[in-house]
């Protein structure tokens, strides 16, 4: 079942991992050997959830290489929440490339999910999201999240450097 | 009680509740410091953030705090005034509580690991046409929890009470109206210790989830479940009767933003069939 939902390639000492679906009691890491890792990027654009267990299990893969550069990358609101909520979750080092925000109309209940990059809507000074966001038939959409609680973890960071 | 309109059961009921029993506190400007009350009353407030409700339930010994400014504040009533005349109720058909008219739901068997990708896999289905990543979000979190407390938690909390390890399936019983969600799960174990539920989720809102999991997979579970469930329910409702079952009913809603989600209080009830301090209700003055 894992194999499914993990694949692992590298460059050297560069590793890349995608995971997809549930991150679950059940995904197991054990299999995803890297030899004297240096770096890893993890992609966690097609995560649909996760539960207490996988984030627990997660934990305890990242606390194996503590020495790793470790970059988080496509993020979405489900992988977000871990990350502000449960310390560790994202290694003390760790770093967020990519991450999505919710956008909403409160008038159509249309949902989009803007990509945040570093270097562009958001660096170690804070956030400069995008100043107007429609949706396919021309209705303004507003960030649908509490400013102070989703972007935490890059206020965090920007503190800790 | 007959329940007819929506308004005038509102009033009826929080007219009932405070009329018929004695454990109805009512808190509208400030949080007062609770002085003296029965046990297993429960608390009406507009005026608790959501770690609030936690420390509240566990400290002051509520049995349920119900949010005044949630949008289903009528709703919240009128379920829990049903729950207090019939908390039995509760575990025969939790949606009768919740819906005047039961829509469509459907009801689900299991009793092992196996069976979790057949549970997501009907519940997508039936959650087809939610446009909502909310809504599919906190569906996947509580099915997830709910999924793993009856098939892991459950029976190893049902051994070590030396209870009956020979019991029926689990259930998983899912619905919708056009505002709410309900993903309620009951085990026959009935080995939930309330008190102790209680003491982590308090512990996991004061310390944080980082620091509450529990790392040592040899010890049973990650200790944070119980705080994943409340961060994604409007109405979280628990009951428990020892030996025989164990409800978790999570309610949220149909469509809302994400923003307006998090800034309503959520609400808490927990029902204990076996205890003995139940609602009690105030004397009748009878003429003589």
């Amino acid at each position: 079942m894992s194999e499914k939902r993990l694949k692992l390639r590298n460059e050297g000492n560069k590793y890349f991992v995608d995971v997809a679906g549930s991150m679950d009691e059940d995904l197991t890491y054990l299999d995803l050997l890297m030899n004297n890792p240096m770096e890893l990027i993890v992609n966690f654009e097609k995560v649909v959830s996760i539960n207490s267990c996988g984030i627990r299990e997660w934990i305890r893969w990242m606390m194996q290489y503590p020495n790793m550069k470790i970059t988080y990358r496509l993020c979405p609101k489900v992988i977000v929440d871990q990350i502000n909520m449960v310390d560790g979750f994202l290694p003390k080092d760790g770093m967020v490339e990519s991450f999505f925000v919710p956008y909403y109309n409160e008038d159509t209940g249309t949902e989009l999910q803007i990509l945040f990059t570093v270097g562009k809507e958001f660096d170690n000074h804070g956030i400069r999201p995008p100043l107007d966001v429609r949706d396919n038939a021309g209705h303004s959409m507003e960030m649908d999240v509490i400013e102070s609680k989703y972007f935490r973890f890059l206020t965090k960071k920007s503190q800790a450097a | 009680m007959k329940f007819i309109k929506k308004n005038s059961i509102f009033f009826a009921n929080l007219q009932y509740l405070k009329a018929e029993f004695k454990n109805i506190y009512l808190i509208e400007k400030g949080c007062e410091p609770i002085r003296s009350k029965p046990d297993h009353s429960i608390l009406i407030s507009d005026q608790l953030e959501n770690c609030d409700v936690i420390n509240h339930i566990n400290l002051n010994k509520f049995t349920a705090i119900l949010n005044k400014k949630s949008p289903y504040y009528i709703r919240d009533v009128i379920r829990t005034s049903k729950i207090m005349e019939t908390p039995d109720l509760y575990f025969k058909d939790p949606l009768k509580l919740v819906f005047e008219e039961v829509p469509r739901s459907f009801r689900i068997n299991f009793n092992k690991k196996e069976d979790k990708q057949r549970i997501i896999y009907e519940s997508v289905e039936f959650f087809k046409q939610i446009r909502s990543s909310m809504a599919l979000e906190a569906i996947y979190a509580v099915i997830e929890e709910l999924f793993m407390n009856a098939v892991y938690d459950a029976p190893r909390e049902a051994q070590k009470l030396n209870n009956s390890m020979n019991v029926k399936d689990s259930e998983l019983l899912i619905s919708h109206d056009s505002e709410l969600i309900i993903i309620s799960c009951m085990d026959h174990y009935g080995s939930l210790n309330i008190q102790k539920f209680l003491n982590r989720m308090q512990l996991v809102n004061n310390s944080g989830a980082g620091e509450s999991i529990n790392m040592d997979a040899e010890k049973g579970g990650a200790g944070i479940g119980c705080y994943i469930l409340f961060n994604h329910c409007l109405d979280l409702i628990i009951g428990v009767n020892q030996g025989k079952a164990t409800r978790f009913t999570c309610i949220f809603p149909f469509r809302m933003g994400q923003k307006n989600f998090s800034s309503i209080t959520k609400s808490i009830h927990f029902i204990d069939l076996k205890s003995e301090a139940k609602y009690e209700r105030k004397k009748i003055k009878t003429k003589k």
